[in-house]
């Protein structure tokens, strides 16, 4: 207990100061597009061990997303953003489910579920996150078109780095 | 009771996703209304000094950088100032004008930009200059080149920039040669690009290519800085207002400098208007 409880904290840190100071600073784009966006914080959310009670997930992500909001100069989009990947988390957990099941003591990392069930789990919550993220920071479906390229653009980037982070770390839990 | 108690349990996490969603949405209303919201931006005291000291060791990365950039500038600034100079010698000759007060109106304070969110289409600029350097909310931010934005709020040592690209951002603007003038907004998407709104379909000077210019009406920035160049116009069927497609002459997103600019003589200025 306790040492998950520390592995998940220094995750937490660890990935919001990657956030912030450097991926932050890689948005890109061309022609003055600015698509290129890598949000890898959400991973936190999704490596959470699955016994966690679920209120116990969306306040450790409403905290995630609101410290990243100081620094992204957006407060409440990005609180929100991980709230709705935390709400949906036991759901894609569900309709992802192995034939023999969870075991619960495990977090759903790569080296438990192996790469595709994490890939498709990463891509799924990520897009998820990062729809939600675009269509709250516009505040309107009216630039529809706008929201998707960009999570389309922010998506594959996302989920490439976070797959690269579970590669090189691969956590066990 | 006990029902209803059986609905909080069996529900609880549904009931605290929309809980968590509703403090979202307050802070996100919240802070787009309210002008002086400094408690959740980076011009935070605590957010504000960490990106400093980030800056501080980032910077000998990009050190050469910055010093070409600034030494480009020092030389066109260098350039200007002994025009003005002599211009001002051959008024002051000639005319016997009080040139002191004209050219006094505006006080420029340096600022480093430490942080300039990107990712949204509601953009931020965070300067490391604040109410104890004399800034206050609606005053103009320049670049090394033009318009950045126009401070939106201040904390102790930081301020808070909107960007010229957020969709709030509305800028007095005229275009040289015809005069005609208009408001510049951006649409959200490209960064190159503002759009010039409510021009009068009259003004049949217009081409591709003019200069748009700030127009100084608002007591925000002074008057005449450039701000981009036209790219393309437009006459929408059924409008008396040209759509016209200004290309920015300043790359917001690069920017590592900005000049706030403090007019001396708003408070006599808008005293003039009540």
């Amino acid at each position: 207990m306790t040492s998950s409880t520390f592995i998940n904290g220094a995750r937490f840190i660890l990935l919001f100061l990657l956030q912030i100071f450097v991926f932050k600073r890689l948005s890109l784009g061309w022609e003055g597009y600015i698509y290129i966006n890598v949000l890898i914080y959400p991973l936190f959310i999704l490596l959470l061990p699955l016994r966690t009670p679920k209120p116990a997930i969306l306040g450790l992500a409403f905290l995630m997303g609101l410290c990243i909001d100081w620094f992204y100069d957006s407060p409440g989009i990005h609180a929100s953003a991980s709230v709705f990947t935390a709400f949906m988390r036991p759901y894609v957990l569900y309709w992802y489910t192995p034939r023999e099941g969870y075991n619960v003591n495990y977090s759903p990392t790569k080296k438990r579920m192996g790469l595709s069930w994490f890939a498709k789990y990463a891509a799924t919550l990520l897009a998820m996150h990062i729809f939600w993220y675009f269509s709250v920071e516009a505040f309107t479906f009216f630039y529809l078109l706008d929201i998707l390229t960009k999570t389309v653009f922010t998506l594959v980037l996302s989920t490439l780095v976070t797959l690269m982070i579970m590669l090189i770390f691969n956590p066990v839990d | 009771m006990y029902n209803l108690l059986q609905v909080f349990i069996r529900n609880g996490s549904i009931l605290l996703f929309l809980l968590l969603q509703a403090v979202c949405f307050f802070l996100i209303v919240q802070f787009n209304r309210k002008q002086g919201k400094i408690a959740v931006t980076t011009a935070n005291a605590a957010v504000g000094t960490t990106l400093d000291y980030y800056d501080y060791w980032a910077e000998f990365f990009t050190l050469q950088e910055k010093v070409d950039g600034l030494m480009a500038e020092n030389d066109s600034l260098r350039a200007d100032l002994y025009y003005w100079k002599q211009i001002k010698a051959q008024e002051v000759d000639t005319l016997q004008v009080d040139t002191g007060s004209i050219y006094n109106q505006y006080d420029l304070v340096g600022a480093e930009i430490i942080n300039n969110s990107v990712l949204g289409t509601n953009n931020m600029i965070t300067l490391n200059r604040g109410r104890e350097d004399g800034i206050a909310p609606h005053m103009g931010v320049i670049g090394q080149k033009g318009l950045l934005g126009v401070v939106r709020s201040v904390s102790e040592n930081y301020s808070s920039v909107i960007s010229l690209l957020n969709r709030q951002s509305r800028i007095s603007a005229r275009i040289d040669r015809s005069n005609a003038f208009g408001t510049l907004v951006w649409e959200g998407s490209d960064t190159r690009f503002m759009q010039l709104k409510a021009v009068p379909k009259h003004y049949e000077r217009i081409s591709i290519g003019d200069t748009i210019r700030t127009t100084g009406f608002s007591t925000i920035f002074p008057s005449d800085i450039p701000i981009g160049v036209i790219e393309e116009k437009e006459l929408p069927k059924g409008d008396n207002h040209l759509d016209i497609k200004v290309r920015l002459i300043n790359d917001i997103y690069t920017a590592r400098f900005a000049y706030i600019v403090r007019n001396l003589k708003k408070e006599e200025i808008l005293s003039t208007r009540e």
